[in-house]
């Protein structure tokens, strides 16, 4: 062993450089996440700790180096493409030399960035946490959720030196309603990385005290495009979703709609807007406030009206009817005494005409006739009986004698004496021929004897 | 006054009271004494009518103060 050769350590190192160089002398296109980005503001360079993840695990590690002024481009070019700027857990493609230091090792040095790459990926994560929500079937639940009209209450998240809450702060503070809405503000960061977490925890606060708001508000603004990958968040995108009090978005950008933004219950480009949506519900509020107090108005002119004129037409009615009921009364009245007077007053005449004219006269005249009038009618009385007992006498003698000829006649032995018989059979009189059959004896009676005979 | 009776039913009864008269199916006897009550049956309602219109019209105007 004493006898190998030993090298140094530079020695080997400048081994390792020289044989890399020679092997990997190209650029190279890799895939790769950046894990950490080690952006160093002073010195302007970048060392990026570029990993490669399989089900979790890093399966690779090696050290990037982008040199400080090509950073500023490739940033500025990875901004304008995917709206984001170069940051930690970001999927990127890049084009690199494989260089070797003896001191710093093995690193890649990055010569250019493709951000279309990062674009797709971002993409692809944002469909994936919309459709996660939607077969979930939670994607669209905090639309669900109750929002008065008048949001009185407002649980806002945001960083409280911001220009986006400084804006809504001031929209609503100009307003007349400003002192009827509580606004109470926890304050988290609302972009890059560490929102996820930061707005997660606060919400998670506002989860307990619920019932202390209407509704609650992510607000963030002017902050540029940037920094909005937290809102693609699966997991803050649940949160939201699931929340139990409607949340509404303001976080002021104008690129495609983050999940977040889309999962919320109601989503506004800037907090300006979402400062005036708060007041355009104090103001609908008020309208229809306006409204019912003019409708309640309407009602009571209309319904105390009405009710006014059917009073009037009652009072009018009943006076009138009471009137004419009486004037009918008294017509009746007078007319049933005009009656009285016209008809006693006839009677009277009469009475007395009669009196005059046809009972004096005929009591003088019967008084004068009263002796002779008895007499005669005495006389004729008896003539009248007498003349009636004669006719009844011989009325009656004739019935007798009528009636005594039909007895006679009806008598059968005047009947056998004109030369009719009788037959008997069996002592009864024979009246039919089918009453006797042969051998039977039968008797006939003549006016004068009797014959005896047998049917042959 | 029959303080328990409803508007609706103080109407019913003065409607009553004028086809009754109307009809005259109200003997003279009666009939001052329902003149009688149809009038005190129409100053309560004439009342409660303008208790009603003061009412609503103090409810507009506090709605309108705290506007």
């Amino acid at each position: 062993m004493s006898g190998d050769k030993t090298y140094s350590l530079s020695e080997l190192a400048l081994s390792v450089q020289s044989q890399l160089n020679k092997i990997y002398s190209g650029a190279y296109w890799i895939s790769a996440e950046i894990l950490k980005l080690n952006h160093y503001t002073q010195s302007g360079h970048c060392y990026p700790q570029l990993v490669e993840k399989k089900e979790g695990k890093i399966v690779a590690d090696l050290k990037g180096f982008i040199l400080s002024s090509r950073y500023k481009a490739l940033n500025d070019k990875f901004l304008t493409v995917t709206q984001k700027e170069l940051s930690d857990g970001m999927q990127i493609r890049f084009r690199c030399k494989i260089g070797f230091h003896p001191v710093y090792g093995l690193s890649l040095n990055i010569l250019d960035i493709d951000p279309t790459h990062t674009l797709g990926e971002m993409t692809r994560l944002r469909n994936e946490a919309i459709a996660k929500l939607k077969s979930e079937n939670i994607f669209d639940i905090n639309r669900k959720t109750f929002l008065p009209l008048v949001i009185k209450k407002i649980a806002i998240i945001s960083v409280e030196t911001s220009k986006g809450y400084g804006d809504f702060k001031k929209i609503l503070g100009a307003s007349k309603y400003n002192s009827l809405i509580h606004q109470e503000l926890f304050p988290a960061l609302v972009q890059g990385d560490a929102a996820v977490s930061s707005i997660s925890r606060v919400m998670e606060m506002i989860k307990i005290r619920k019932d202390q708001f209407d509704a609650v508000a992510i607000i963030r603004g002017g902050g540029g495009e940037t920094g909005l990958d937290c809102y693609d968040n699966y997991s803050l995108s649940k949160l939201i979703c699931q929340f139990p009090i409607p949340v509404l978005t303001g976080i002021g950008h104008s690129s495609n709609l983050t999940v977040a933004e889309q999962v919320a219950y109601k989503n506004l480009t800037t907090p300006s807007e979402l400062a005036s949506f708060i007041l355009n519900g104090f103001e609908e509020f008020e309208v229809k406030i306006h409204s019912s107090a003019q409708r309640l108005t309407f009602i009571r002119r209309t319904i105390i009206e009405r009710n006014k004129n059917n009073l009037h037409r009652l009072e009018d009615g009943i006076g009138k009817a009471a009137i004419r009921l009486l004037r009918n009364e008294q017509n009746l009245l007078s007319s049933t005494g005009s009656k009285i007077v016209y008809v006693s007053t006839h009677n009277l005449k009469e009475k007395k005409y009669d009196l005059t004219k046809r009972i004096v006269p005929a009591l003088d005249q019967a008084a004068l006739k009263s002796t002779d009038g008895h007499s005669k009618i005495l006389d004729d009385l008896t003539l009248r009986v007498s003349m009636g007992t004669d006719e009844y006498i011989e009325s009656l003698s004739g019935w007798l004698a009528h009636s005594e000829e039909k007895v006679r006649i009806l008598d059968p032995v005047q009947t056998l004496k004109r030369g009719y018989s009788i037959t008997y059979f069996k002592g009864a009189p024979l009246r039919k021929t089918s009453t006797v059959n042969k051998g039977d004896e039968i008797s006939t009676l003549l006016s004068k004897g009797e014959i005896k005979s047998k049917i042959i | 006054m029959a303080k328990k009776k409803s508007y609706e039913d103080l109407i019913e009864e003065l409607e009553e009271i004028l086809s009754k008269i109307e009809g005259e199916e109200i003997a003279v006897d009666e009939l001052s004494s329902k003149v009688k009550r149809a009038t005190e049956i129409i100053k309560h309602c004439k009342k409660v009518l303008s208790d009603t219109e003061t009412d609503i019209e103090d409810i507009l105007k506090d709605l309108s103060k705290n506007e």
